[in-house]
């Protein structure tokens, strides 16, 4: 571009300084929510992979009761290259879980944070997250089944990445649970699990598995751990889609409109332009490169404002989880990606509203411009009606309309803004129904208790303490080649609402389920090698399971014998279970403790929520103030001429108000209907095999939503009115803009 | 040769009931290195020929032929060349660009023309505008303006100065100025001259004047002794 193009570009941008400055805000803000989260992606996808790869973390895990010389056999096996064996168990004091883990060398080795790996059995290394919540550090001393232990590390872990239990359990609060390492004799006994490295496949490790007898064989994949990890990633890249979609679609609507306005009122300039010899393609570049500053600017911008929010919102998400090293990291890839879209994203913006401007000959362009003919409204057609309306009515009824582009713009404006609240609100309140949902209304016991398998004829000690207890048999089972538990239940079970009178012809599938395997009730399964009916699909947020009867069992199982292995039970103090649990050796879960987790797992998501929430309103005030002042410039000689003609301030903002009204009326509903449907995409995102989140919205969420874009509109409104008492008659009526 | 030479010109605006026909079959020869006055009432059609003249427009029908070459088959970017190049206007309403001051709206003309800044002062210069260069053109007087744009016009040193009434605009003592300059730069540099006015008087400085109406050539006449400007009364 030759340096007087140049300048000149500079200069025209003083004229529509304050649309530039909304686009370029909006740029900012979707490149910095966009930038934000997907440096998050990026760095927790690579920092979290380091992890796993730096620190061995087990390609396969076996449950069971092992020897050396099982360790050995797996060692030994095709496709394995290391084995070793390691007792874990778990240790309840109060209302913290500990899990001791005896060491491994050269798999799942803790990351030290801080000190050195234990070397005696009155040592310990502790997970970094509960030696935070505990304020516990090096040096300290914690108690483990009434064995002092010092800690000589805190450490992070690959298994740990997640402060899950297990697969059934809730993310558990670190308070609550934590991650001891602890030398192999601190335990006496035989190892209950031997992790293993090696490039092997699911069904090769299940082979091996059952050539050592073990209970279960669990491939890193399947591993909790890995797949929360896995379906985080995928969670934070969905999320961070949204918001800059719909900013940019409004980015595109914005510049389009202000070009072709722009456009209008530099007709004969253009003209002259072409006059003097400048080419179309100069022209163009000369408008496109106004937009492409200011999405520079914006995006440049937003990159600065992600790298210093980043770190905020790994703060926020670390209550997830935990990998050593993640925090901000510049990628300037993304950067650059991000700014060059946003600049294309600008540029196409532009051709698409000049193109045709700019082409014809400069004697046309420099004729004025024919006066567009008008037209009748719609419900001028109903004249009956039409007759009726005031004039102020009616002149805002067909002012509305008058430019399409500005019309939609400032439609899109409140309906993309609305959307966006509604969904950031929806979100809240999916994340509210969900927790009440399951705990208040699907769930219905107190405590979950996993012991080891027993006949059913034989009643566990435990179940004396408590008033109502129903049993069942968690089993795994195979779909589709991938692993799923089973519930066997009795048909008076009642800890759980399903209805158990469907347990006895078939499975009983929650809605996810469904969905994934494509089936509905009635239609036919195949598990493991049987194909069994599906006699009803329920709503299951956590814990999903499958479930049938201990009759009908046995047509998925062959040579099934009738054991149960977890207790459901409600009506006692389970004040006792620590006690119970270390006498008779198994573990459980109390519901209050689960929906704490959740709870404050989600209170975890509410910044993000009010950044959403945020971005939401700075996108309706933006769009609604550039559109709204567009609309108003273009007007003000009409405005000049109603004050010479007598018309009051109160009269023109009355027209203006119905004109804002109109466009609410029809936008916000869109708003939500837009807002419930990103709802309902980011769901799917947010659901999995182990949680599954429902898509709900309270009536109050539309209220504030909808409260919110009217605020905004009448915010407008009122710096309009500002701006029309401005208007000098006199001066103004000497210039006629459009 | 001929500076220019029209063949059956015509030029109409919209369609069917809307129809204009603003220029009808005109036929002329336009000899070069002369001062032309083209004159005719309001409507007449001779903003219409000049823009023809000046590649502003296309016509309807007919050609158009600069020193031999037929311009009206030039395609865009050729007509874009041309009027870079060989042609520099002055507009009634003067049309500079109000985001430049008075120096950069010559200058746009000449570094399009891939001509240097001097050449820009130097024609700010020759209107006498030197000392008002930095000025933005709403902070020059409407004389001040029309000077800026005949230096806008003159700046790349162009073959044909087309005027659509220069004057047209402005007083009468004004006006002559601009007269003036636009002589005084036909005499100096050699530019051939076109300018169109409904002012019979302004005509008397012309070499030649071509009468219009209605869209047609009703004379063509030589003016053996043109007057100065400074002796035109209107």
């Amino acid at each position: 571009m030759e340096r007087m193009t140049f300048r000149l570009m500079f200069r025209k941008m003083r004229h529509h300084l304050p649309q530039l400055i909304g686009i370029g805000l909006l740029v900012m803000v979707g490149t910095a929510f966009f930038v934000t989260l997907y440096t998050i992606y990026l760095s927790y996808d690579r920092r979290a992979n380091e992890l796993f790869i730096n620190q061995c973390y087990a390609d396969v895990t076996f449950y069971g009761s092992f020897d050396e010389y099982d360790v050995a056999a797996v060692e030994s096996s095709e496709g394995i290259t290391l084995a070793r064996g390691r007792i874990v168990h778990d240790f309840r004091n109060g209302d913290i879980i500990l899990r001791a883990v005896s060491l491994t060398d050269e798999i799942n080795i803790p990351y030290i944070h801080e000190g050195t790996l234990p070397s005696a059995s009155n040592e310990c290394a502790l997970l970094k997250k509960h030696a935070q919540a505990h304020g516990t550090g090096v040096g300290d001393t914690i108690v483990l089944q009434g064995k002092s232990l010092r800690v000589t590390a805190i450490v992070a872990s690959p298994e740990y990445v997640y402060m899950v239990q297990n697969e059934r359990a809730m993310m558990a609060r670190p308070d609550r649970f934590g991650v001891v390492f602890v030398t192999n004799d601190f335990f006496n006994g035989t190892y209950n699990e031997i992790a293993a490295l090696g490039e092997i496949t699911k069904d090769e490790a299940e082979i091996i598995g059952e050539s050592i007898g073990a209970a279960r064989t669990v491939t890193q994949d399947n591993q909790v751990n890995k797949v929360l990890f896995r379906e985080d990633l995928k969670q934070i890249r969905t999320f961070s889609y949204i918001f800059p979609l719909v900013f940019a679609f409004l980015i595109v609507m914005v510049i389009y409109v202000m070009i072709k306005r722009t456009l209008a009122l530099e007709r004969r300039q253009i003209g002259v332009c072409k006059a003097l010899g400048m080419t179309e393609g100069r022209l163009l570049l000369l408008y496109i490169a106004q937009t492409a500053v200011v999405a520079l600017l914006g995006a440049v911008f937003g990159c600065v404002a992600a790298a210093l929010l980043c770190d905020t919102i790994i703060g926020f998400f670390s209550v997830m989880f935990e990998v050593p090293g993640l925090a901000y990291e510049f990628y300037p890839v993304l950067c650059g990606c991000v700014i060059l879209a946003f600049m294309a994203l600008s540029a196409v913006s532009v051709l698409i509203g000049a193109r045709k401007v700019l082409s014809p000959m400069p004697a046309e362009l420099m004729r004025p411009r024919m006066p567009s003919g008008g037209k009748q409204i719609l419900l001028e057609k109903a004249a009956f009606l039409w007759k009726r309306l005031s004039f102020n009515t009616r002149y805002a009824l067909k002012s509305a309309l008058r430019n399409k582009g500005r019309f939609f713009a400032v439609l899109l404006g409140m309906c993309g803004s609305c959307a966006l609240l509604t969904f950031a609100l929806g979100f809240f309140n999916s994340a509210e129904y969900t927790q009440t949902a399951y705990f208040d209304g699907f769930a219905n016991y107190d405590v979950m208790m996993e012991i080891s398998p027993m006949p059913m004829e034989m009643a566990h000690p435990v179940e004396e303490k408590f008033d109502v207890i129903n049993r069942a048999l968690m089993i795994p089972v195979k779909i589709d080649g991938d692993e799923y538990p089973l519930l066997v239940v009795e048909e008076n079970f009642d800890m759980q609402r399903i209805d158990t009178s469907r347990i006895r012809d078939g499975v009983l599938i929650p809605r996810h389920y469904a969905r994934k395997w494509n089936v509905e009730a009635g239609d036919t399964l195949r598990i493991n090698d049987a194909d069994v009916t599906v006699t009803a699909v329920f709503e299951q947020n956590f814990g999903l399971s499958i479930y049938t009867g201990y009759d009908y069992v046995k047509e998925i199982i062959r040579d099934f014998v009738p054991v149960y292995n977890v207790i459901f039970a409600r009506g006692a103090d389970i004040s006792e279970l620590k006690d119970l649990s270390l006498r008779y050796s198994f573990s459980y879960s109390t519901l209050p403790d689960d929906k704490n987790s959740f709870a404050s797992l989600m209170e975890s998501l509410n910044t993000l929520i009010w950044f959403m929430l945020a971005c939401a309103v700075i996108l309706g005030l933006t769009v609604l103030y550039a559109v709204g002042l567009m609309n108003l410039s273009s007007r003000e000689y009409e405005y000049m001429f109603m004050g010479v003609m007598g018309y009051s301030l109160k009269n023109i903002m009355n027209a203006h108000i119905k004109e804002t009204l109109i466009q609410l009326v029809i936008a916000i509903p869109f708003g939500f209907a837009l807002g419930y449907g990103i709802l309902n995409v980011v769901k799917t995102a947010f659901s999995s095999d182990n949680f599954v989140l429902s898509a709900a919205k309270y009536n109050e969420s539309y209220a504030y939503a909808g409260i919110a874009v009217i605020l905004m509109s009448a915010l407008v409104a009122v710096v309009s009115g500002f701006y029309v008492n401005r208007l000098n008659i006199v001066e103004g009526l000497k210039v006629i803009n459009e | 040769m001929n500076l220019y030479t029209l063949q059956s010109l015509s030029k109409d605006y919209g369609e069917g009931d809307s129809l204009v026909r603003a220029l009808r079959n005109v036929n002329l020869e336009i000899p070069s290195g002369k001062f032309v006055v083209i004159l005719g009432a309001s409507g007449s059609g001779k903003s219409t020929l000049l823009n023809m003249l000046g590649c502003m427009d296309n016509p309807t029908s007919g050609r158009i032929f600069f020193e031999g070459t037929d311009i009206t088959s030039y395609n865009k970017r050729q007509m874009t060349q041309f009027r870079k190049t060989t042609i520099g206007f002055v507009f009634q309403s003067y049309n500079l660009l109000p985001d430049l001051s008075a120096i950069e709206n010559v200058e746009i003309s000449t570094e399009m023309a891939g001509l240097s800044r001097k050449d820009a002062e130097y024609a700010l210069a020759l209107v006498g505008l030197s000392e008002r260069a930095g000025h933005f053109p709403g902070q020059l007087s409407g004389g001040e303006q029309q000077r800026v744009s005949i230096a806008r016009a003159i700046a790349k040193r162009p073959r044909v100065l087309l005027c659509d009434e220069p004057t047209g605009a402005l007083d009468f003592e004004t006006g002559i100025k601009i007269l003036e300059v636009i002589k005084q730069i036909h005499m100096e540099q050699g530019t051939s001259v076109l300018l169109v006015t409904h002012s019979q008087e302004i005509a008397k400085i012309a070499d030649i004047v071509i009468r219009m109406r209605s869209g047609e050539i009703i004379s063509v006449t030589g003016n053996a002794e043109p007057v100065e400007p400074c002796e035109v009364v209107w």
